[in-house]
């Protein structure tokens, strides 16, 4: 070993060599393959192992465990992934380690959103618990969509019927093309930076999956989740699925029906407020109704506890019955007696004597009255005075 | 007339359920009764008054250079 130098190595340093000049690699850490599967093995664990050939060459390939989902293709079919290059370094074997794999029948743009959605709801973004609630009652209502077509004008009329409280704030934006990223990306930005949005609806109408694809885009799907206020996807038709509508915080079918679920509907109000006005009042009846009874039965206890007003009412006409009686008695003993004084006097009455003939003499012009022979002299003019009258005499003769 | 910060549809709205839950507790005097039927009246009516006279309000906002936000009202 003489004239130049010679220098020996592991087998560990040169397969950690070959790993490491394989992960330096930019093309080979993000690589999308078209191949045919075959070899499709599991593992008791739950890995695929799997084979990725044409018509000359393969690559040896392992899909590690995904919950809940089974491997979508068998052997034979024609398939696409997508994952990186590495060197297993126990076996030294090169393998792709695959993080998606899809029938090529379904489409680059599948496979790109079925490879997104794993990656997003790995990191957490689509998890329910992040999910915010609704305001029951927004004040105001940002809109991110197209500022033509139907849509906006849809939204609109359900919410100018449902709820024409709110206003409605637009950030209006292109939703496919070129600029629909930006442009809903910076829509939720701008929003983000107003004081008082209550909840945002995001929207556009049905198209392909071509169509739709700015909203199945990283950026748009973390400019949602990055949201200030909850978020409302109205995308598509009913059956489209989109990333966004994964990341918002509540997914609604189409645009109208987000509208809906933004506000809620002043019939529906004005039915409760009149069920209300109706509790008030009959509580109100109830109170009343309370009252009287209470009072009621404090009237009969205080009639039962109170002076007997009837009996008394008895006792005094009863009372005045014997007042009545006695003075009757004594007015009547009272005229008895008046009768036989009366009947007394008469009888002692002089006209009573008058009238048996005897003659009452007075001396003329009402002089004393005579009663001997020595009180007149002969020639006296005397007055005599029977029962029923009188008669002037003159003395005669005495005897 | 009421001069103070409009009062929210919101807050009628939730102030009338508690008038109604206090008049349903019952535990009032007849006076009090009374008083609170009022005020429900009161609040029951703003609302429909707010939910009638509602007219849907929406602003455009245009996006200048960053931090430019200026906004119209339809």
């Amino acid at each position: 070993m003489v004239g130049y130098s010679l220098q020996i190595f592991s087998v560990g340093q040169v397969t950690r060599y070959l790993k490491g000049v394989l992960a330096s690699d930019e093309a080979l850490c993000d690589l999308w393959v078209a191949g045919e599967l075959s070899n499709v093995s599991p593992s008791p664990a739950g890995h695929v192992f799997f084979t990725l050939k044409d018509r000359e060459c393969q690559l040896r390939c392992v899909m590690f465990r995904r919950s809940g989902r089974a491997f979508p293709a068998g052997n034979g079919e024609a398939v696409i992934a997508h994952g990186y290059v590495s060197l297993y370094e126990v076996s030294g074997a090169l393998q792709f380690y695959v993080d998606a794999v899809q029938p090529e029948g379904l489409g680059l743009l599948h496979l790109q959103f079925e490879q997104l959605r794993a990656k997003l709801e790995e990191e957490g973004l689509f998890d329910a618990a992040r999910k915010r609630p609704l305001p029951l009652f927004p004040k105001r209502i940002g809109v991110v969509t197209s500022p033509t077509g139907a849509v906006l004008r849809d939204i609109m009329n359900v919410v100018g019927r449902r709820y024409p409280l709110a206003e409605l704030v637009l950030v209006p934006t292109s939703v496919q093309g070129d600029e629909a990223v930006d442009g809903i990306t910076g829509a939720f930005e701008t929003l983000n930076s107003l004081p008082d949005i209550d909840v945002v609806i995001v929207a556009r109408g049905g198209g392909s999956l071509e169509e739709l694809q700015a909203f199945n885009d990283e950026q748009v799907a973390r400019a949602i989740f990055a949201s200030r206020a909850p978020v409302i996807s109205g995308v598509g038709h009913e059956t489209d699925y989109t990333i966004a509508d994964y990341v918002a915080d509540l997914r609604a079918p189409t645009p109208s029906a987000a509208a809906e679920l933004a506000v809620p509907d002043r019939l529906d109000l004005r039915q409760q407020l009149e069920a209300r006005q109706r509790s008030l009042a009959s509580c109100l009846a109830d109170s009343l109704a309370g009252s009287k009874d209470d009072m009621n039965s404090l009237l009969v206890r205080l009639q039962r506890c109170g002076p007997d007003v009837a009996t008394r009412r008895l006792r005094i006409d009863d009372f005045a019955r014997r007042v009545t009686t006695t003075v009757d008695t004594h007015l009547a003993l009272g005229r008895e007696r008046l009768r036989s004084r009366i009947l007394q006097l008469n009888s002692l009455s002089p006209l009573l004597t008058l009238s048996r003939g005897y003659a009452v003499v007075q001396h003329k012009g009402g002089g004393p009255i005579v009663r001997s022979v020595a009180e007149v002299a002969l020639g006296d003019e005397l007055d005599v005075r029977v029962k029923d009258g009188s008669f002037g005499v003159i003395v005669s003769q005495q005897r | 007339m009421d001069t103070q910060r409009k009062v929210s549809f919101e807050e009628n709205f939730s102030a009338l359920a508690h008038v109604v839950e206090a008049l349903e507790k019952g535990d009032l005097t007849l006076d009090e009764a009374i008083a609170l039927f009022e005020q429900g009246m009161r609040l029951a009516k703003v609302c429909n008054d707010q939910l009638e006279a509602a007219e849907l309000k929406i602003t455009r906002l245009r996006v200048g250079a960053p931090g430019q936000i200026s906004g119209e009202l339809d």
